[in-house]
């Protein structure tokens, strides 16, 4: 019973032992998990913006590159334009943009239609309509600061007083600002500052204006790279992590202010150990042609050259390998260091050179390198706009680069310095492999005419094995001078304030050049100090001031192996230079004895006007007729200034530049009033060549005008007088109605004063401004002196002329003159003197369009008048009225067979017109041929012989005044030499005919007919350098 | 019967078992601090009397609470534990900036399956002169011993308990003495906890190709102490003839201390990444602990009266340690957690309703020492609890097959987890630092445990 009930209790037992655990699982599975979903996405939101919140000296010509984390939507991106504005912060003034869709709707380009001001901030904002999922967060504020101008208005430059505006990276932009870990420089810093004010690279060396010290005071070896309101300091080696203190005392503008002292400290961090990147511009592994940047929709590592002058078709294609170092990375989690060492060199192909993108210009450039000049700084950091773990991160960089051509030509014309560019992209790892997609804007400088801009749009990739991954290539040629200006050929184009350009085949090292003894210069066997002729650096050139270059001089210019290139190479040998100007004859010895200097302007035309219209239709505004000549002479047209442009002025030789200032040169604008409000601005003085930049930027279609002053006599030089330093006080007034009232050799004239219109891009074109050399006449006397050699005959009969000559024949005379001979007595024969040569002038031109339908006879290609050569399509250019003088031509006539007279036609006063009255300027066609650009025009030229005194017994008259030459063609090559400047050589296929009377109170007493015949004209135009000091 | 024991398993209920098993291997584990023994107590007679009687209960599990008890009873023991806690620990959103999309308000539904090994064994005291002396080892395996070293350290977006988390290896041995004075037993024991450290070198590029690649693992073993006292306070008091007042002749006191322990795991981890980062290279060091149970020191008091025995006990938890602990502990140094000592009070009382059977029941009241209602991206949730327990003994004097007594016992723990607020925060989150959302947590845990012990 016992046993029964044990077992009882212990089958009992055990159910429950085994079930009730199942019972009370199954009661206890009431509830299951529920899935749990973590409904944070992050914001689909910008992540990456060039320029980006907050950014300073923002390349005005920068387009907008925005790109998003996920794609627009349909709906906002057709309302694009109404929902995002870009405007002025200080007036709201909105910017026109154009906008491009980039990959498939994630990034946007918006293209300002007019570019950017210079210095001034803009706002990009969003319209309460957002950007769909796009969040918003991004565009509350958000501000950038364009760069201010490196030339021109000096409102564009900077405002306020001559200041310090940041220095990178003691002074970090915007993103990383608040990081920590870029919160110092480092030892790989290079230190870059910016101005509000154009530095004067004469008054700038290092380790007296511009000092870095270390701890114990020393000055740390360092190189300095300069241009325009940039200055870069890049120490030699890197920074010990001890205090260093930036000292700048005493540095100047180029408007001669002087920086109050500036003493900065700083302590570098170490990044050591660091390691090599080794990155390839491009991609890796088979060559993909037709990619296109993520960033901008644009063909990858191509730097397109947009320049009204060139076209919006040229580009070069970068390639080659980068070696960035990165600091150590553990130590730096927010912001990690890196460099591109100063040297790096990417290639690029070929850059095509057209003018206005159609015209073949003729230059080959050959590879195209950036050198980095400098070591090249930078971070990557957290993408700043995104928390999202996949969002790249953000890459910024600032880089000194020097650009070259590989071509002798083109290196002279596009060799430059590109500064502080900044350098913005987006770097993650793809596949195993670190891409860095990036974008920057330059603005390199074309011809010595306009800024370029360059939107670069990077990409590199980093080597998968960068243990075995290629040494990038350093440029090891040798260095050498690989042209100069003006040259060994071309001293005769050369004046007194130009430039003495050295280009050297590759980047220099801007310390070598200052280095004493790297390049001296000697005047008669005399060194000349360095203020009198300093120098600046800029890629792989170095321009030498000019502005005390002087006629009669010998000038050496010693260069020696000091000078070295950013590898450390040596100039290859030692170089010396010679360069004379043309000798400058002083008549009777004394400037005394010098005319007064005459003066080529633009806008305007180059005389003391009168006659003025300004009222009615802007059309029918006139700008006058020169003082002097006929009443029916045409009136000038009032010249439309592109915005960009200053008033220019050239003399025809030196003048006193303390003569010129505010009162003898100014600008008004007129009012609304009708009254003549001054404009303030800047005069920059050469000796031959002034610049008037107001200091705000023209606005367009306001009418100005400006003043050059003179008087007829007894001028006070520098208050009522432009002068030559002998006291000739400018000549105004070069024509007169009688032989009486011609001016005086000496004689100035009226104020001259010229209207002009600012003009927008409808009327944009490029200033080119050009001048009559090289010339005999030197010293511009109008006469063609015993010392000053016109042309020869060689032992083969021919005659050897120099260039700007006419060349003249006497075609035929009648009534009184029964006989007559040019340039020698008659009965003797004297071709080598029968020439009118022509003295210093210059003229401006504008490159204006391409006209493909205009057909061009060039019939001079072959040299031959009588063959045609047509071709259609050409550059329509304006040529901008102008005068230029003639040194005297000598006549003996006998009238009535009896009385032998001598006529001194005196100096000829050409003025070039355009063909018709309605006209406002010339028009000139630049085609193309095999051999480069062909320049033709048509116009008429007016015709004065001022001092011509015909007098037999007693005085005659004569009608050569404003005698209207009509439909000469002019046609010729336009070719550049080596030093980078074109040179324009026209002839005329047809022959020209000048008629003279002479007559007797009115009364026709003889007629003479001059001609120049076919290709006897030689009219040769030098441009203006490319560089200036 | 002792021939057909597969009739006392029945064949359904076997299947249901090994799916109960099987089904609880895929559990996610929770993780934090305390473990089986200290949260539901080890065997029925621990987990059923809410671990009121633990320090007087003389079997292998003494060792844990009190390893002095082991000597209040001659007999020594192998006893294996089945013992499966079945966890509904919820969080109730009550809303916030960024709350998570929550299906039902369950947090967990996982299971703790326990498997223990406990031998005890007199090897001392042949003579009746002599004292006995008892030595015990315990070998604990969690989700029945398919994992034996499982770890967790996580944050946790949607919160997670700071208990109720997977056992790693359970690993303790020690002897008591009987009567070391007269009428007081002492006993010492040592938890084995592990200390592993593995270090990683190598050389990788971007893609995570590696080489030259140098791979260790160590695991520190370390021991944790406890130390028990049993006293007979007539025994000590009185001799061999009672002599206490009112009937408490056979009241019997336990004081108990046990060490703090934890399982701390540290991984090093260096990687050179040529063209980024030169050597000495990048460094990735985690150092993280779990399985923390505190310090704890108690007292116990037992009496019996008739074929009732009531116990009653205090002990204090010191937590306030863990938040150095978590201080330097990469998984959760930026929670910034505050912790404090807790002091538990348990009651429990047995009826031996036969020499066969006794039955037993329990109750505790534990405080939550998670004083911190915010635990940046850790989201730590625990909340004070009531526990329950009830069980029973039944003794086979002779089991079958082995011939030898078998004690066969079962028991069923229930815990009330109070409600209690919380807010969450994570660095993934938009609001971050604020938090995104507010849940209220609570729960119910039961427990059952079997276990059966051969007796010898």
């Amino acid at each position: 019973m016992k046993t029964i009930t044990n077992r009882r209790k212990i089958s009992a037992f055990l159910a429950l032992w085994l079930m009730l655990p199942g019972f009370l699982l199954l009661s206890g599975c009431g509830g299951d998990k529920g899935s749990i979903t973590i409904p944070w996405t992050t914001p689909e939101s910008l992540v990456f913006a060039y320029p980006y919140p907050g950014q300073q000296e923002v390349t005005p010509s920068t387009q907008m590159v925005l790109r998003f984390s996920a794609p627009l939507e349909e709906t906002v991106i057709a309302e694009i334009d109404e929902r995002l504005q870009l405007v002025t912060v200080e007036s709201g003034a909105p910017v026109v943009f154009s906008h491009e869709i980039v990959d498939n709707g994630r990034g946007l380009l918006l293209r300002p239609v007019d570019g950017l001001v210079p210095n001034t901030e803009y706002q990009l904002q969003l319209s309460e309509a957002g950007l769909g999922t796009i969040n918003t967060g991004a565009f509350s504020d958000f501000r950038f600061r364009t760069a201010g101008a490196q030339q021109g208005f000096s409102g564009a430059i900077g405002n306020g007083d001559f200041q310090l505006l940041a220095v990178t990276p003691l002074d970090q932009s915007a993103l990383l600002v608040d990081i920590e870990d870029a919160s110092q420089p480092n030892d790989m810093s290079t230190l870059r500052m910016a101005f509000n004010r154009l530095l004067d690279p004469a008054g700038i060396n290092y380790g007296e204006q511009v000092r870095l010290e270390n701890a114990q005071g020393g000055l740390v070896e360092a190189t300095l790279l300069l241009q325009g309101r940039y200055l870069v300091l890049d120490p030699r080696d890197d920074l010990e992590p001890t205090e260093h203190t930036l000292i700048l005392s005493g540095l100047r503008s180029r408007e001669d202010e002087e920086l109050p002292l500036l003493e900065r400290s700083f302590t570098p961090v170490a990044t050591l150990p660091r390691e090599t990147a080794v990155l390839k511009v491009g991609t890796l592994g088979e060559q993909q042609p037709e990619l296109t940047s993520r960033l901008t929709g644009q063909s990858v590592n191509e730097v397109p050259v947009e320049t009204f002058v060139l076209g919006n078709e040229s580009f070069t294609r970068l390639e080659g390998d980068l070696a960035a170092d990165l600091a150590f990375v553990p130590d730096f989690p927010d912001a990690v260091p890196l460099r591109v060492p100063a040297g790096s060199v990417l290639r690029g192909s070929p850059v095509a050179v057209n003018i206005l993108g159609e015209i073949t210009s003729g230059i080959e450039t050959g590879e195209v390198l950036i050198t980095l000049l400098s070591d090249a700084n930078g971070y990557l950091i957290a993408n700043p706009f995104s928390k999202a773990q996949d969002a790249p991160r953000y890459a910024l960089l600032n880089m000194d680069a020097a650009m070259t051509a590989g071509g002798t030509i083109a290196n002279a014309a596009l060799s430059q310095n590109l500064l502080n560019i900044q350098v913005v992209g987006l770097a993650i790892v793809e596949d195993g492999v670190l891409v860095m997609d990036a974008v920057s804007v330059v603005e390199p400088e074309i011809l010595g005419l306009e800024r370029a801009s360059g939107l670069l749009s990077f990409r590199l990739e980093a080597y998968a094995d960068q243990r075995n991954a290629p040494v990038p290539p350093t440029d090891a040629r040798p260095l050498e001078l690989q042209s100069w200006s003006p040259g060994e050929d071309f001293q005769p184009n050369a004046r007194p304030g130009d430039p003495v350009i050295l280009n050297f085949n590759k980047p220099l090292d801007a310390a070598s050049v200052f280095l004493d003894g790297a390049i001296q210069i000697f005047a008669d066997g005399n060194l000349v100090a360095r203020e009198l002729a300093p120098m600046r650096h800029d890629g792989a050139t170095v321009v030498i001031d000019g502005s005390n270059l002087q006629h009669n001089t010998d000038i050496e210019i010693v260069l020696t192996s000091l000078l070295r290139d950013t590898q450390g190479n040596p100039l290859n040998q030692d170089q010396t230079l010679a360069l004379r100007l043309d000798d400058l004859f002083l008549p009777g010895g004394s400037a005394a004895n010098l005319r007064s200097p005459v003066a080529a302007v633009f806008p305007g035309f180059s005389c003391a006007l009168t006659g003025a219209v300004l009222t009615g239709p802007r059309s029918a505004w006139r700008n006058g007729r020169c003082v002097g000549g006929k009443g029916s002479d045409p009136l000038f047209h009032v010249d439309s200034l592109y915005k960009d442009y200053p008033v220019r002025v050239t003399f025809n030789r030196s003048i006193d530049p303390a003569t010129i200032n505010d009162a003898t040169f100014f600008v008004e604008r007129r009012a609304p009033d009708n009254s003549w409000v001054l404009e303030p601005g800047r005069l920059d003085i050469l000796p031959q060549r002034v610049q008037f930049f107001p200091d705000t930027p023209w606005q367009v279609g306001e009418l100005y005008r400006y003043t050059l002053r003179s008087v007829p006599t007894s001028a006070n030089c520098g208050v009522n007088a432009i002068c030559a330093p002998d006291g000739a006080p400018l000549q105004t007034r070069q024509i007169s109605q009688t032989s009486a009232s011609a001016p005086a050799p000496r004689e100035g004239g009226p104020d001259m004063v010229n209207y002009f219109v600012a003009a927008g891009e409808d009327e944009r074109y490029t200033l080119v401004g050009l001048r009559v050399l090289p010339v005999v006449d030197v010293n511009a006397n109008m006469v063609l002196d015993a010392e000053e050699q016109g042309a020869v005959v060689l032992p083969d009969s021919s005659i050897d002329a120099p260039p700007n000559h006419l060349r003249l024949e006497l075609k035929s005379f009648g009534g009184v003159i029964t006989d007559a001979n040019l340039g020698c007595s008659l009965g003797q024969d004297c071709p080598e003197k029968r020439f009118a040569f022509l003295s210093s002038g210059a003229l401006a031109a504008g490159p204006r369009t391409f006209d493909p339908d205009v057909e061009v006879n060039r019939r001079l290609i072959d040299g031959n008048p009588a063959t045609d050569n047509f071709a259609t399509g050409a550059i329509r250019a304006n040529i901008y009225p102008t005068t230029i003088s003639t040194t005297s031509a000598f006549l003996e006539a006998r009238a009535l067979f009896l009385i032998t007279i001598g006529l001194d036609t005196g100096p000829l006063v050409l003025r070039l017109v355009a063909q018709g009255e309605d006209e406002p300027f010339i028009t000139g066609f630049i085609s193309d041929t095999p051999d480069g650009p062909w320049f033709n025009a048509t116009i008429d030229i007016l015709v004065d012989a001022p001092e011509l005194e015909p007098r037999l017994i007693i005085e005659l008259g004569h009608d050569i005044r404003s005698k209207r030459v009509r439909d000469v063609v002019l046609e010729g090559p336009l070719r550049f030499v080596d030093d980078g400047r074109l040179i324009l050589k026209v002839r005329n296929p047809d022959p020209l005919l000048i008629p003279a009377n002479i007559d007797l109170f009115g009364l026709g007493l003889g007629s003479v007919e001059l001609e120049v015949p076919a290709l006897a004209a030689d009219l040769t135009l030098t441009f203006l350098p490319v560089k200036n000091f | 019967m002792t021939r057909k024991p597969h009739r006392f398993i029945p064949t359904n209920s076997s299947l249901y078992l090994t799916a109960v098993i099987i089904g609880a291997l895929s559990n996610p584990a929770l993780a934090g601090a305390g473990d089986a023994a200290s949260t539901y107590g080890l065997g029925p007679a621990n987990a059923g009397s809410a671990q009121a009687f633990s320090a007087f209960e003389p079997g292998a599990w003494a060792l844990y609470y009190n390893p002095a008890a082991m000597a209040r009873s001659p007999e020594g023991e192998l006893s294996v534990v089945l013992q499966h806690g079945d966890q509904e620990l919820r969080a109730k959103s009550l809303g916030g900036s960024d709350p998570l999309v929550r299906q039902n308000d369950i947090l967990s539904d996982t299971s703790s399956e326990l498997l223990l090994l406990g031998i005890k064994t007199r090897i001392g005291g042949a003579s009746e002169t002599a004292r006995p002396m008892y030595l015990g080892i315990n070998v604990g395996l969690d989700e029945y011993a398919s994992n034996i070293l499982p770890f967790q350290a996580n944050t946790a977006e949607e919160g997670q308990f700071m208990r109720y988390q997977s056992q790693p290896l359970y690993l303790a041995f020690g002897a008591a003495v009987r009567d070391i004075v007269r009428g007081v037993d002492a006993g010492f024991s040592a938890r084995l906890t592990l200390a592993a450290k593995a270090r990683l070198e190598a050389v990788s590029d971007l893609a995570g190709n590696t080489d030259s690649e140098q791979l260790s693992l160590e695991g520190s073993p370390g021991l944790s102490p406890a130390l028990g006292l049993n006293i007979r306070m007539s025994e000590l008091f009185c001799g061999s003839s009672p002599c206490m007042p009112f009937g408490l002749d056979r009241l019997e006191a336990a004081v108990f201390w046990r060490d703090a322990s934890d399982y701390e795991v540290s991984v090093d981890a260096n990687v050179v990444i040529p063209g980024v980062v030169p050597d000495p290279g990048l460094d990735l060091a985690l150092s993280t602990i779990d399985s923390f149970q505190p310090e704890v020191f108690g007292g116990s008091l037992l009496l019996p009266l008739g074929k009732f025995e009531l116990v009653a006990s205090l002990e204090q938890q010191k937590w306030s340690e863990l938040e150095s602990k978590f201080a330097g502990d990469s998984v959760r140094n930026q929670a910034d957690m505050q912790f404090v000592d807790v002091t538990v009070p348990r009651l429990g009382a047995s009826f031996r309703w036969s020499d066969q059977l006794r039955l037993f029941g329990g109750v505790a009241l534990e405080d939550s020492p998670l004083k911190s209602s915010r635990s940046q991206d850790v989201n730590f949730l625990d909340s004070d609890k009531m526990v329950l327990g009830v069980g029973g003994d039944y003794r086979l004097d002779s089991a079958p097959v082995i011939n030898a007594p078998v004690v066969l016992s079962l028991a069923y723990q229930y815990q009330k987890l109070d409600k209690r607020d919380f807010e969450l925060t994570s660095i993934n989150s938009p609001s971050d630092p604020a938090p995104y959302e507010t849940v209220r947590a609570d729960g119910d845990i039961q427990v059952i445990s079997l276990s059966a012990s051969v007796k010898f």
